[in-house]
């Protein structure tokens, strides 16, 4: 019964509030000024959106192309890395100072006892016959031979890389 | 939407009226938010909370005008004095009375106790809704709406007594 009365005051209240906000008019000279402004608003939004009907296009083409540039130099990058990753032992195989060597030119190797000078052909591998071996930071696998007075030398055309036996 | 908009002036400005109390600047804030809400209505996906989001405009230009004048945004209850005259209903001595008596309780009420009694009672918000346009969690809402109406309740006894409000008469008198 409480809760009735509260909610029925609650009401009256609310209804002499809503009769008071209600009486609060607007001057139709204010209304007149609204439509014109809102109007004028309306009109300069359209013009905009007609005036550049072709910049949206241009954004997204725009983007688009950007889009792709930044993929193809990914993919540049990506080819560099591995290119890199795949030719590193050709560095590591050449030794510093030296001339790099042509692809697929032949390499002669040389063979020498180490209590004298002389040196002796042993024959030549090429350039992928030396990066096949060229797993141990530069130095030939020896363990072919089992004389460890052997040297091999591995002769470049510019100079002479010794590539030492283990 | 833009249709829409120009439908809800009347809330718009009657909102500015009670927050700043001076014809010229509610104009000038239903102006703005107006002209804010027609640039950007293009972001609004619910067509349902125009009237919300108009408000919530009109609120926060509010608070924009007052902190750039470098005060606190008091929000002033509306004065009577301000309505329509041609507008008044036909019973005018004692309705005007009740209204004048109405409004001065609802003037001795905290800033947001009586915003969120106005727009639940007046624009017909839920509480929900209330809480959108004032940014507040729907608790506070409700918890600002029942001390509102108590105190209401209270200061308002004596005029409530005289017109003998009860359920049973209520019901017959607003029917």
């Amino acid at each position: 019964m409480n809760s009735d009365s509260n909610s029925t005051k609650n009401e009256f209240t609310d209804l002499k509030l809503r009769e008071a906000y209600l009486q609060i008019s607007l001057r139709p000279e204010f209304v007149e000024r609204i439509q014109t402004a809102v109007k004028s608003e309306l009109d300069s939004s359209q013009s905009a959106v007609q005036n550049n009907v072709a910049r949206p296009t241009a954004n997204r083409l725009y983007r688009r192309l950007l889009n792709a540039f930044s993929s193809l130099a990914s993919l540049w990058l990506i080819a560099i890395l591995l290119d890199r990753s795949r030719t590193a032992n050709v560095s590591e195989l050449t030794p510093r100072g030296s001339a790099q060597q042509p692809d697929n030119q032949a390499i002669p190797i040389g063979r020498k006892n180490a209590n004298s000078h002389d040196t002796q052909s042993v024959g030549s591998v090429d350039q992928s016959c030396l990066l096949a071996i060229s797993g141990c930071n530069g130095y030939i696998a020896g363990k072919l031979y089992d004389d460890p007075q052997v040297e091999i030398y591995v002769v470049l055309p510019t100079q002479i890389a010794n590539t030492h036996i283990e | 939407m833009r249709d829409q908009l120009t439908d809800h002036l009347p809330s718009v400005y009657r909102f500015a009226i009670h927050l700043c109390g001076d014809q010229h600047i509610a104009e000038d804030l239903a102006q703005e938010a107006m002209l804010r809400a027609v640039r950007s209505c293009e972001d609004l996906k619910e067509r349902q909370v125009v009237k919300i989001w108009l408000l919530r405009i009109v609120k926060n230009l509010w608070i924009d005008r007052c902190r750039s004048q470098g005060r606190n945004p008091t929000e002033i209850a509306i004065d009577v004095n301000l309505s329509n005259q041609d507008c008044e209903p036909p019973d005018q001595v004692s309705q005007a009375e009740e209204v004048t008596l109405t409004l001065a309780a609802l003037q001795r009420l905290p800033d947001r106790q009586k915003t969120v009694l106005l727009l639940v009672a007046c624009e017909e918000l839920s509480i929900i809704e209330t809480a959108q346009v004032l940014q507040v969690t729907p608790e506070a809402v409700r918890s600002s709406l029942s001390v509102a109406r108590a105190k209401m309740r209270q200061m308002l006894g004596p005029t409530l007594e005289a017109n003998d409000i009860s359920p049973i008469r209520n019901k017959e008198r607003y029917s």
